[in-house]
């Protein structure tokens, strides 16, 4: 749990606090229903919990608010209420942002180039629950560039600069995949074929595009590439990355198999 | 202090084991509770105990609550 020294004592940050308490009624949970398959004739589950806590609130310099339980004989401490209850999977589900659909989950950071938002750019948009480039995408979607400055204070100009930085394609990651005995690149990234079906090299040669889609390729790989460059040209962009082909998914099968230290016995047994 | 989980856990336990010692010719199936804790938030959570009384040095900590709401299972 982070934490931050402030004045007389160390105040943690509210966030990481919730998840941390969540985690140990998690393990109530747990304790408590291995209790019950143990045959138990009597045992409880928890349905709620609520605590009364005596804090001192501070903040710290980015603005996050810090929690500083009260030491002895502190006066003034204020009593935050907090109370869990047990929901569903289906709720939790119903209640948080669907990561799997995000269309590109990259940290607002990790744009390519020079960053065109600031620090405190990030920070704004961190509050409105904005932290990934796909969520800057939706919201450049249903509000007009004008909206957004006038709602978080980004002006414009960097704003669209962003929008444009991540609309650019990049890679993110690759595989090597097996397929009827021989190697596949399956290459991950976003944008990728924002101009159609893009032209991948690997190591400065093309390679057959097997399958494509935004955030997904598949490449043949010839027989000789083992690591490199892995370039893809969308259209007038170029994204790049670094692949590696395991030594033993390359060699035919028959060099795969391994050779035996002593040779088997003859039929008939040991003579 | 010991663990939040482990205070709620050793209570429940206690509980559950003291209900069932004799014939029970009731069934008990929720129960509320709420007691005073001192609780201390450190890494990583909330670390609690049963109040233990100003010390010799005079210096109290101030008490939170605690409530608890637990169905049979």
């Amino acid at each position: 749990m982070a934490e931050a020294s402030r004045g007389s004592g160390r105040g943690f940050l509210v966030e990481d606090f919730v998840q941390s308490i969540t985690a140990q009624l998690d393990r109530v949970q747990d304790a408590l229903a291995l209790k019950a398959r143990t045959g138990r004739p009597l045992t409880f589950a928890l349905k709620d919990l609520s605590v009364d806590l005596k804090v001192f609130w501070d903040s710290d310099g980015s603005g996050r608010a810090l929690l500083r339980h009260a030491g002895p004989n502190e006066e003034g401490a204020s009593t935050l209420q907090i109370a869990f209850t047990t929901i569903t999977r289906a709720m939790v589900e119903e209640n948080t942002v669907a990561m799997a659909q995000d269309a590109d989950p990259r940290r607002l950071e990790e744009l390519p180039g020079m960053p065109s938002l600031q620090d405190e750019d990030r920070q704004r948009l961190d509050l409105l629950g904005i932290r990934t480039v796909g969520q800057l995408k939706q919201l450049s979607q249903e509000a007009s560039p004008k909206a957004v400055e006038t709602y978080t204070g980004i002006p414009v100009l960097r704003l669209q600069a962003a929008l444009q930085q991540a609309a650019q394609p990049a890679i993110t990651g690759n595989e090597v995949v097996s397929r009827g005995g021989r190697p596949y690149l399956r290459i991950f990234g976003v944008n990728l074929t924002r101009a159609g079906k893009p032209e991948v090299r690997l190591s400065g040669e093309p390679v057959e595009v097997v399958d494509s889609g935004p955030s997904e390729l598949l490449v043949r790989p010839l027989s000789h590439h083992r690591e490199g460059q892995i370039e893809v040209m969308a259209g007038e962009h170029r994204a790049t990355g670094f692949y590696d082909v395991p030594a033993e998914l390359v060699a035919p099968a028959e060099l795969r198999r391994p050779t035996p230290l002593v040779e088997p016995l003859a039929a008939g047994g040991v003579p | 202090m010991r663990p939040l989980e482990d205070l709620v856990i050793g209570l429940l336990g206690e509980l559950s084991a003291s209900m069932v010692a004799g014939e029970a010719a009731l069934e008990v199936t929720a129960l509320d509770i709420s007691l005073p804790i001192e609780a201390r938030i450190g890494g990583p959570g909330l670390w609690v105990s049963a109040p233990r009384g100003v010390m010799r040095t005079g210096f109290v900590m101030p008490h939170s609550r605690m409530r608890l709401r637990c169905a049979s299972a």
